[in-house]
């Protein structure tokens, strides 16, 4: 079964820049699409509201594919409306980002996606192969890591950060898509009606709990965890330096301890 | 424990004993006399100690208490009370990473959750699936310990362990499932039981309110309330750790699970990975040089014996001793490591700019005022090629003196 | 019979290769109409042909004075013995007279030719080889072959002084000439510079460049095109894709190499030539219809020899230049610096060719190199290209205290703080530039958070959706408040709201800050000491002298410090790039040598231990080069090192004691 005979679909959101809040495509979303752009006839979807049609030709501007949006009402859950398309419509892999960027952001619709539809689901994918029997997948591991997976499509696949990056949007290209429409299916959710987001509260940095018995004790820790700027050493042999260096290197767990 | 008996140091005792070594006075003095007229005096020759880099120190806060009787600096095992549940009548499930074979410190903050919502009939158990080192169950607040750890459960095993989990559901009155929300692995399987369960989960829980819990939102960016919820991901920091309490950690065995070994995702193994093709952006650990090294052969060896992802600076790159893609800077890559060795680099912003995400800079300079220095955590000053030859010459001692242990 | 005949060869030969000039004429002019409209008045602009050579042209040329006197001679004697042999040959007009113009005009010409053979003996690497070096024996044997053939024509020898075997050699020889001269001018060889040179000089795209006029202001592209029309595209993919006059310019390359010689590109080792960017899509578009297979390339190659090699190049007038002619580093290798489009004798525009192209491979491709996706991304989502949180634009100035636009609403100096407001070297000159104008008590306020990034670099990197986004929201933001000037340390800012915002509807007196100073200075607002120690130079920032002519006040100012100023080799209208404009930096394509380390060397060989600069892009540039080397001040920042306060008699008088 050659790549090119594989259908895939890349489910695509709107995203939020962290800083200025405004609208982009979703970069996870924009990842996963590059790697579909490598595993034959493609489509981007979107399952939400025409009015978003504009924002989503960011993606179309990638040329890779065609952008199309599974029509839903606000309060609609995409997850049904995403569950009863590919109910009708087979795809061989589905690919997906790890987290919406505007929302909840649970990272559930792969999941509630594979449970509806009884599909693998994968996460963590940075490469896709496809051998003989199926895919080869190559998960990414925190600290650059990898591991080998095998699966037979269909899958849900789960894009990584270390997934190859995403190929800028060109502006002309995005000016002329149209993105197509398609009418989902309607199941409220009414958990996320009643949801009320606010502005992300700062999270306090952790207090070094001090844990001494006597008040030397308690003064050497505050002093030692607050004297900020590094420790400089100029050392008399070149051995002393390296076992300083080495000594930071095993309390990072970086080299071993013995 | 016997603590109570005073333990000599022969190493300490030695040290007292011999006049001429550097450290003699620091453990014999007694720098405070009594003058001619009754006026204490200090002597300032006998007062201090060499601190590591020979600089004299004197420490005034006498913190390390090191006068001639003071030797038992000896681990004091202190009692800590015991948390026991005899026969629970509910269970809090908290699945550890376990990353690299432990409790990490972001598991141990769950496990300090669990307990903030556990009664006193509650008992906590954690399931460790695969194999583990882990030893410390009892001071982390695990009262139940169940180990999961046939072959169906090594490596990525989400089937098999879904499965178990679901029936251990079943099987025990289970008020909460948590998880760390952690790329770690509980993540995903957290997610993955709750869509099993068909529950909304709690993700990225961050902050504990009385009945519900401040949860991060889209992306990072907002902040979403929910009740607690059946199965819970919870990001590091969302409790203490257990900390002064001893827990039983006794095992779960009155459980019978039939897991089946079907899968349809296969694991095929860890791939080698060469830290020199760690991409630069994701490297955890990384050395790099610039136009202050000397000697670029023994800059190679001390990355590939240090295990270090080799990056450089703009001057090295365009001299030609490294590629282009190992550049780091505003023009180069950003790198994010935990650890990062700047050798001979004089850190000008542009180069700064791409280090502004590391933990720790480490750098080796012969000039104290560059300004490295200032971002550095630590700093070496020093001939980079010297400190580099010593590093590679310390690690490959340190193994030999390992294999020797080994064969031992 | 064969002296019967002879009289009427020379006069069908001059005939015959007229026609095929005309021939050729036509077919050139087609080939230059397939690219786009531009309309320009037609006979206005013919009639402005003669006066631009002699004015514009003969300035540019005049440079290099060997060669504009080379020029002068060869230029003006073939032209005038043109016409006369026309009129002397042809309509057998007063030979007598008119043959012993002609002499005379051809003797000129022939001087030329000798020194145009003698610059040909060892030439330079800027100049092409080829069929150039062909070219002064043409000349020589047009010119020395119609003068003797003309000396019994004009009667100064008896008319059969010849036998009719020299007529026929000296027939040969003149015939070959003409060949040259006509035949090469409209079908591709050498001489089609002057043809198409001389239209150049009329129908310029950039009409206000002439009589001292400075257009150096890229021009809008309108971006509702593709909507409008689905085979529209933005920016240049193929030759046909340039407007036809920048074709017609194109065409009048005389690959004289002057570019490529000020290029700093070039001589970093980067794979850019713009000589070669010109001849490529010359090759590109003519290839196909030049009859000579002259359409080659006989000139410096980019260094390296990055690029696609000549024997390899595709392409035609309706094929993409990027990878068929021209590979994509060059085009990213530019720093937009003008130097080339300053020292062109043709006014050649490269730079607008160069950002025409970058603008279809970003807005139709998406192939911005390097980090240059990111910094776009940055620039759409947080109108900074370095992804800063918009609103922590001012807070550089927490402790300054800075009178903002939305409380006043009026003032007399908009400072422009440009995004130097977030990087810690930039602020430096910030805050100098500030204290200046509060010892001179200028009324000031600036936009804070409200301010965008210009849309310079975006509009460099071809993205030119971004800049007219960045630039309409700063027009937008201007035209709620009143003001009687912007000043800026910034040139680019400078640059493109004073030049490119206009376009747009955006209409500002806008000043660098050197230029303010200036007039603080001489006008006794701003007190120096003039004691400022050690030696100085200055580095022309590309943006502020070459784009927008101000050299003067810089100089003044440090003059006026009492500095012991040096200039470097190139300076003013000549001055080095940098490195750090048209997004180079971003785009960062590797060379041999880096253009910041060429122009610390520059500085070096002056001996200054001070660089004085006037951006804070150049301020990063060769501050980034490793030491040692010159301190790196911005103009603002010694000025403020050598700044007077006031005395406390003299700003009693400003505000009067409330004790009274
Ligand atoms: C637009 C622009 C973008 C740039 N982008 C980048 C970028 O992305 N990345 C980057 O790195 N640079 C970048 N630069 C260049 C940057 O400004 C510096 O020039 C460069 O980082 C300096 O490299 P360096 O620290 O290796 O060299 P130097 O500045 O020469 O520093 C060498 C250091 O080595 C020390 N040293 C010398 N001998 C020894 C010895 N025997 N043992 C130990 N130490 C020794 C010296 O004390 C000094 O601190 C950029 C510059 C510009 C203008
Ligand atoms: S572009 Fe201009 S300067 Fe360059 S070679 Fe051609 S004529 Fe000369
Ligand atoms: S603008 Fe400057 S860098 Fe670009 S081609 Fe011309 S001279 Fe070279």
């Amino acid at each position: 079964m050659p790549l090119s005979q594989l259908t895939t679909h890349t489910l695509l959101s709107l995203g939020k820049h962290p800083l200025s809040g405004r609208t982009r495509r979703a970069e996870q979303d924009a990842k996963a699409f590059e790697l579909a752009a490598k595993l034959g006839q493609c489509l981007g979807l979107h399952a939400g509201n025409y009015q978003d049609a504009d924002a989503l030709k960011s993606f179309a501007g990638m040329s890779i594919a065609p952008v199309c949006i599974l029509e839903i009402e606000q309060s609609s859950d995409p997850v049904a409306a995403l569950s009863a398309y590919f109910k009708q419509t087979k795809s061989d892999i589905i690919l997906t980002g790890s987290q919406a960027e505007r929302g909840e952001s649970s990272g559930m619709l792969p999941y509630l996606l594979g449970k509806s539809l009884d599909l693998p689901v994968i996460n963590q994918v940075c490469e896709v192969e496809q051998t003989e029997t199926g895919l080869n997948i190559t998960q990414a591991l925190p600290r650059g890591a990898r591991r080998a997976l095998s699966v037979k499509p269909p899958c849900i696949l789960i894009i990584d950060e270390s997934a190859p990056e995403a190929r800028q949007t060109a502006y002309g290209a995005a000016m002329r898509a149209e993105v197509g429409k398609l009418q989902g299916y309607n199941e409220a959710d009414t958990d996320a009606a009643n949801f009320n987001f606010e502005d992300a509260r700062k999270k306090p940095k952790r207090m070094k709990k001090i844990k001494a018995k006597t008040a030397a004790d308690r003064f050497k820790a505050a002093t030692v965890s607050q004297a900020k700027g590094g420790q400089v050493i100029e050392p008399k042999t070149s051995q002393e330096g390296a076992e300083a260096i080495l000594k930071l290197l095993k309390e990072e767990g970086l080299v071993k301890t013995n | 424990m016997a603590n109570h008996v005073k333990r000599v140091d022969p190493h300490l005792e030695r040290i007292k004993r011999n006049r001429l070594h550097p450290r003699h006075l620091e453990l014999t003095a007694t720098a405070i006399s009594m003058g001619p007229n009754g006026i204490i005096r200090k002597d300032p020759h006998k007062v201090g100690f060499m601190g590591p880099n020979g600089i004299k120190r004197i420490d005034r806060a006498n913190l390390n208490q090191a006068s001639g009787n003071v030797v038992s600096q000896m681990q004091i095992e202190e009692q800590k009370p015991k948390h026991i549940i005899e026969s629970p009548t509910r269970y809090i499930v908290v699945l550890p990473d376990l990353a690299a074979g432990r409790l990490s410190s972001h598991d141990k903050d769950v496990l300090g959750y669990a307990h903030t919502l556990a009664d006193e009939n509650t008992a906590v158990i954690a399931i460790a699936f695969g194999e583990h080192k882990e030893s410390g169950w009892q001071d982390a607040g695990v009262d139940r310990l169940l180990e999961l750890n046939d072959d169906i459960y090594q490596g990525f095993s989400p089937e098999a362990r879904i499965q178990a989990l679901v029936q251990i559901e079943q099987s025990l009155d289970v008020t909460h499932f948590l998880f760390p929300d952690s790329i770690d692995g509980g993540a995903d399987l957290g997610r993955r039981f709750a869509a099993e369960l068909d529950s909304r989960p709690v993700t990225h829980g961050w902050k504990p309110l009385e009945d519900s819990i401040i949860c991060r939102a889209s992306a990072g960016t907002q902040d979403l309330t929910k009740t607690l919820s059946k199965v819970m991901l919870l990001d590091a920091e969302v409790a203490d750790p257990i900390d002064e309490t001893q827990h039983a950690a006794s095992t779960l065995d009155e459980l019978e699970l039939a897991v089946s070994a079907k899968a349809l995702i296969n694991d095929l193994g860890m791939l080698a990975v060469n830290p020199a093709d760690i991409s630069l952006s994701v490297a955890p650990f990384i050395l790099s040089g610039g136009n202050g090294i000397r000697d670029w052969d023994t800059f190679h060896q001390a990355a590939s014996i240090l295990g270090a992802t080799e990056g450089a600076s703009r001057v090295a790159v365009d001299d030609g001793f490294m590629p282009r893609h190992r550049q780091v800077g505003a023009s180069g890559i950003w790198v994010s490591a935990r650890v990062y060795i700047a050798v001979g680099i004089s850190g000008a912003v542009q180069h700064l700019q791409g280090i502004s995400q590391v933990d720790k800079v480490i750098a080796i300079n012969t000039n104290t005022k560059c300004d490295m220095i200032k971002r550095a955590d630590l700093s070496i000053i020093a001939d980079s090629t010297d400190i580099l030859n010593a590093l590679v010459e310390l690690v490959q001692a340190q193994e030999v003196s390992e294999g020797e242990s080994h064969a031992a | 019979m064969l002296n019967s005949l002879l009289p009427s060869l020379l006069p069908f030969l001059v005939v015959l290769t007229l026609s095929l000039w005309v021939i050729g004429a036509i077919r050139r002019v087609n080939m230059w109409r397939q690219g786009q409209d531009n309309p320009v008045a037609f006979f206005p602009a013919i009639k402005a042909i003669i006066p631009r050579y002699l004015n514009d042209l003969h300035h540019v040329v005049e440079r290099d004075k060997y060669i504009s006197n080379t020029h002068v001679a060869t230029a003006g004697g073939f032209v005038l013995s043109m016409v006369l042999i026309i009129l002397v040959y042809v309509f057998g007009l007063a030979p007598e007279i008119l043959g012993k113009l002609l002499l005379a005009s051809l003797a000129m010409m022939f001087v030329g030719a000798c020194f145009v053979a003698k610059r040909r003996i060892n030439p330079p690497s800027r100049l092409s080889k080829g069929p150039w070096m062909r070219l002064p024996k043409s000349l020589i044997s047009f010119s020395l072959s119609f003068f003797i053939l003309t000396l019994p024509a004009s009667g100064v020898i008896s008319a059969d002084a010849f036998g009719w075997v020299l007529v026929v050699i000296l027939s040969a020889f003149s015939f070959m000439g003409l060949t040259e001269m006509l035949f090469g001018m409209t079908w591709g060889g050498p001489m089609k510079h002057a043809f198409a040179g001389a239209l150049h000089l009329g129908f310029h795209p950039r009409q206000d460049r002439f009589n001292g006029g400075r257009s150096t202001g890229l021009k809008a592209l309108d971006l509702n095109r593709p909507m409008v029309d689905k085979d529209a595209k933005l920016g240049v993919e193929m030759p046909a894709d340039f407007k036809w006059n920048q074709l017609l310019g194109f065409d009048a390359c005389v690959q004289c190499g002057r570019c490529e010689s000020m290029c700093p590109a070039f001589a970093a080792g980067q794979p850019l030539n713009p000589k070669k960017v010109i001849q490529d899509i010359v090759i590109g578009m003519s290839h196909a219809q030049d009859a000579t297979t002259e359409a080659n390339y006989y000139g410096s190659p980019y260094p390296e020899n990055q690029g696609v090699e000549v024997k390899d190049h595709k392409g035609d007038m309706h094929q993409p230049i990027v990878n068929g002619l021209i590979e994509p580093e060059t085009l990213w290798s530019c720093t937009t610096c003008r130097a080339c489009v300053e020292e062109c004798p043709m006014f050649i525009e490269h730079v607008d060719a160069i950002v025409d192209m970058r603008r279809f491979l970003t807005l139709e491709k998406g192939q911005t190199p390097g980090q240059g996706t990111q910094v776009i991304d940055n620039l759409i989502a947080t109108d900074n290209p370095n992804g800063y949180n918009p609103t922590h634009r001012m807070n550089w100035a927490a402790d300054q205290n800075l009178p903002l636009m939305k409380d006043v609403k009026r003032t007399q100096v908009l400072l422009w703080m440009g995004d130097a407001a977030f990087d810690m070297r930039g602020q430096r000159t910030l805050r100098a530039v500030v204290k200046l104008l509060r010892s001179a008590n200028v009324e000031f306020a600036v936009l804070g958070n409200e301010e965008k990034d210009s849309g310079d670099l975006a509009r460099r990197l071809g993205d030119e959706a971004t800049f007219q986004r960045l630039a309409n929201a700063n027009i937008a933001t201007l035209r709620q408040y009143h003001f009687d000037m912007i000043v800026t340390a910034d040139p680019h800012s400078f640059h493109v709201i004073g030049n490119e915002y206009g376009e747009l509807g955006g209409q500002y007196k806008v000043l660098h800050h050197t230029t303010f100073m200036n007039e603080l200075s001489e006008s006794g607002r701003l007190h120096l000491k003039d004691d400022l120690r050690g030696k100085v130079t200055y580095h022309d920032p590309c943006y502020l002298g070459r784009y927008n002519g101000e050299f003067e006040a810089p100089r003044s100012l440090l003059k006026s410090m009492g500095a012991d100023f040096v200039e470097m080799e190139r300076s003013n209208f000549r001055s080095r790039c940098c490195g750090g404009g048209g997004a180079a930096p971003i785009t960062d394509i590797p060379g041999e040598k880096r253009i910041p380390d060429m122009r610390i060397d520059d500085a070096n060989a002056t001996g200054a231990e001070i660089v004085a600069v006037a951006c804070p892009q150049c301020a990063l540039m060769l501050e980034g080069v490793v030491t040692p080397r010159p301190e790196i001040k911005d103009i603002a920042e010694l000025l403020v090192e050598q700044l007077v306060i006031q005395d406390a008699a003299e700003s009693n008088k400003q505000t009067p004691a409330e004790v009274h």
